[in-house]
């Protein structure tokens, strides 16, 4: 009983992104990581960790980390307005917020629409993405969400 | 696997389970130290067999119910006198055996241990039903007397005659001994009294309780019937009242599962941080007049009783990790032929769940150290005119934020020439004259030091008391070791009573933040720039005639720099963690609090000097610092 409804669940959710955007490009995140979407709130720096971690803030009594995915992507610091957003994710149960610049919207995007990244992608970013589509001509980046958010150094957490 | 195990019957079977095994236990050990006769352990175990065969044979763990019936067979043996322990000790041995099975079973079937024991069940239960005789002898059965008050269904009428006719249908069966009113026969006016004050008999019989209540059942006007037990030994004093406190145990606990329990301490800790924000909101700070502030007097009151509440459902006797403890002993001593006695007091002072879990393996090891190595053989300790018997005393009990722990033995104490020896093989120490007994004693707290010249079935292999330290201290606890020769040894564990609150002084560090645990705290004072001595580049100050090191809290933590040049004094904090000590250079004190502690994200890099973090009345983050790590840069 209970599977069939998680199977249900997950069939909803299936094959739908979640799109933010840094600087122009348009970037897609798989919606059953999903949790919800806040705006930017006070974030407590945490010291010695890695430049694109931001620190941890408290969403309702939870303490969750959050990362600049605008670091992460080794792109220019911007100043944070008020578009800017935090995108709550849950990766095998532990919460970690990403900064985006700013979401824009859910879409449904085919397997078959997918298509591999190109060889002459540089390294890093071939790691952080699960694939590229076309939709409505516009360029999608799909983002691997558990290499975007787990530590370079750590194997597993 | 995963599957049955996120079932909730899974559960509760589970925690079910092991408390039936720990009752096991205790009913062994109980019978080990004679609180109990063999009897009443017999019937307390059958039910406690009977109940895990039945739940282990719905939840389909068809081993674990088989084993059970078999044990089951033996205890109806010793209950009805049909089989006699040959040799009372090997048996309850054999039985402790049989405990640690079933302990390991479960545990595989809960995923915490990883292999199944190699003892074979079959092995265990031939030699226990060889340890048991058949023994028949129907003289020899005991006669029971029970005392039975009968009332009646009212409007029958003839309540005498009723009785009399029970009576002679009785006679068939028990041997009556009387009953009263006794005159039923003849005198008419003594079914007044029985529809008064009920009918009394007393019978005696080999019989079962159960089986004279059926008798009875074949009478449709009896409404009520009350059976007891009359007493005639002391012993059997005892059992009663044993039974009695079982039953009274199991009633007074619901098992919940402790995701609640911690789920529930994280709301209420929310609450509290909202209502600070209510109070401190500016349209109700600002209102003198009108009665809110009386209230948020009264609310805040309750929050906190309330959350004192839900922490003490965090907390748990120690009496259980005590049994253990004791059970170990009994089980060592028979062993090893060492006679003990053990004194247990403070069992009921009670400790976060999880601590108990991480002091239990620490404790074992240092009383079957105490057996082993401590408590001398039965004619060394006559030669030395101590009584044949050893004694081991464990105590607990509360002392302000702490509880503390204390195993004593009044074995041969521990062999300073011995340590000293060794440490100087090992070259852990350079010479022997200038050692104090409190660092000679750390020194067999280090890895593989063990002075035992053979190694044993129960310790000596020098892994051991190294493993005793690092587990207390990873939860913030100390031990102490004092010890005379001849006159015994003494392990003192201090623990804090629980991980999840601590008492915090509140700093201002480059205006972020921190916990500084009020326990490590010994004086604050302000600081001159110029009283900062700078050799080699290691900060340091003296004070009181002492050098202290200087931990710069704003250079680990952010800018890297040594003393920045705006600033002319600091606050100046001495912290110490018992051994260490060392000055933390802070801007600005804040203010005393209770916090309730909260890990950090894994996914973050462990920091050096910060243990955790914890939510403030604004909601603000702040961070705790671990002074151990601190004092160790």
């Amino acid at each position: 009983m209970v599977e069939n409804f998680s199977q249900e669940f997950e069939d909803t959710m299936k094959d739908m992104y979640l799109i933010f955007k840094i600087d122009e490009q348009n970037y897609g995140i798989e919606i059953k990581y999903v949790i919800e979407i806040i705006g930017l709130m006070p974030i407590t720096y945490v010291p010695n960790q890695e430049e694109y971690v931001k620190g941890i803030i408290n969403l309702r009594g939870k303490i969750i980390p959050v990362i600049d995915a605008r670091m992460r992507l080794l792109k220019p610091q911007k100043e944070y307005n008020e578009r800017t957003c935090v995108i709550v994710t849950s990766i095998n149960q532990f919460l970690v917020g990403i900064i985006v610049d700013h979401v824009s919207e859910v879409v449904v995007i085919e397997k078959e629409k997918i298509s591999p990244l190109p060889q002459t992608y540089e390294k890093i970013e071939e790691r952080f993405f699960k694939g590229v589509a076309n939709l409505n001509d516009k360029l999608i980046l799909l983002v691997d969400c558990e290499t975007f958010v787990r530590p370079d150094r750590l194997t597993a957490f | 696997m995963n599957e049955i195990q996120k079932d909730p019957m899974f559960e509760i079977f589970i925690s079910e389970a092991k408390e039936i095994v720990n009752s096991l236990e205790r009913t062994f050990i109980d019978l080990k130290e004679n609180n109990i006769s063999l009897d009443a352990v017999a019937s307390e175990a059958l039910r406690l067999f009977h109940t895990l065969k039945g739940s282990s044979a719905m939840m389909g763990f068809n081993n674990l119910s088989k084993v059970c019936h078999k044990a089951e067979d033996i205890f109806v043996g010793v209950r009805d006198r049909k089989m006699i322990p040959k040799d009372l000790d090997e048996f309850i041995l054999n039985m402790l055996r049989l405990v640690d099975f079933l302990n390991c079973q479960i545990g595989c079937l809960e995923g915490s241990e990883k292999s199944a024991s190699n003892d074979n069940i079959e092995d265990i239960l031939t030699e226990l039903s060889k340890s048991l005789h058949e023994f028949v002898d129907d003289v020899n059965k005991k006669e029971t007397r029970y005392c039975i008050k009968l009332f009646f269904e009212e409007g029958w009428e003839m309540e005498n005659l009723r009785a009399f006719l029970i009576v002679q249908n009785l006679k068939n069966y028990v041997k009556i001994l009387e009953y009263q009113p006794s005159d039923i026969e003849n005198n008419m006016q003594s079914a007044e009294k029985i529809k008064k004050d009920g009918f009394l008999i007393v019978i005696e019989t080999p019989m079962k309780k159960e089986d004279v209540l059926k008798l009875f059942e074949n009478f449709a006007w009896i409404k009520n019937i009350k059976l007891n037990e009359t007493l005639e030994k002391s012993v059997q004093d005892k059992e009663e009242y044993s039974n009695q406190s079982y039953i009274n145990y199991t009633n007074k606990l619901i098992n919940v599962n402790i995701e609640k329990v911690d789920k529930l301490i994280d709301l209420i800790g929310e609450m509290v941080i909202t209502f600070s924000m209510i109070v401190q909101h500016p349209e109700i700070k600002g209102d003198e007049n009108s009665g809110i502030k009386n209230l948020t007097i009264q609310m805040s009151k309750l929050i906190r009783e309330l959350q004192e509440v839900a922490m003490s459902m965090r907390m748990l006797p120690l009496s259980s990790t005590f049994q253990r403890l004791k059970r170990i002993i009994v089980e060592m001593s028979t062993k090893l032929q060492k006679p003990v006695e053990v004194y247990i007091s403070g069992e009921e002072t009670e400790l976060d769940k999880v601590l108990i879990e991480h002091i239990t393996d620490p404790l074992i090891h240092i009383v079957r150290n105490a057996i082993d190595h401590g408590i001398e053989s039965q004619s060394e300790r006559l030669q030395k005119g101590k009584s044949k018997v050893g004694n081991i005393y464990i105590n607990a009990k509360n002392s302000g934020s702490e509880v503390i722990i204390s195993i004593q033995d009044d074995g041969k104490g521990i062999d300073k020439e011995k340590i000293i020896k060794k440490a100087l093989e090992k070259e852990l120490i350079s010479s022997a004259d200038d050692i104090s007994e409190n660092e000679l004693f750390d020194l067999i707290f280090l890895p593989g030091f063990s002075t035992k010249e053979e190694t044993t079935e129960y310790s000596g292999r020098g892994v051991g008391l190294d493993v005793v330290k690092n587990s207390i201290q990873k939860i913030g606890g100390k031990i102490v070791i004092e010890s005379s020769k001849d006159v015994g040894t003494k392990f003192t564990i201090k623990i804090p009573l629980t991980l999840a609150i601590i008492d915090g002084m509140l700093i201002d560090v480059n205006g972020n933040i921190f916990v500084l645990p009020l326990n490590s705290i010994v004086e604050t004072f302000r600081l001159e720039k110029t009283q900062i001595i700078s050799e080699n580049g290691v900060p340091l100050i003296y004070r009181r005639g002492l050098c202290f090191n200087i931990v710069d809290l704003n250079r680990i933590f952010f800018t890297g720099n040594m003393l920045s040049e705006v600033k002319q004094y600091y606050l100046g904090i001495l912290v110490t963690n018992g051994e260490k000590s060392a000055v933390l250079l802070v801007d600005n004190m804040i203010s005393q609090q209770q916090i309730v502690i909260k890990t950090l994200p894994a996914i973050l890099k462990k920091i050096k000097g910060i243990s955790g973090c914890t939510l403030l009345g604004s909601g603000q983050i702040a961070f705790i610092l671990d002074i151990d790590s601190l004092l160790e840069r």
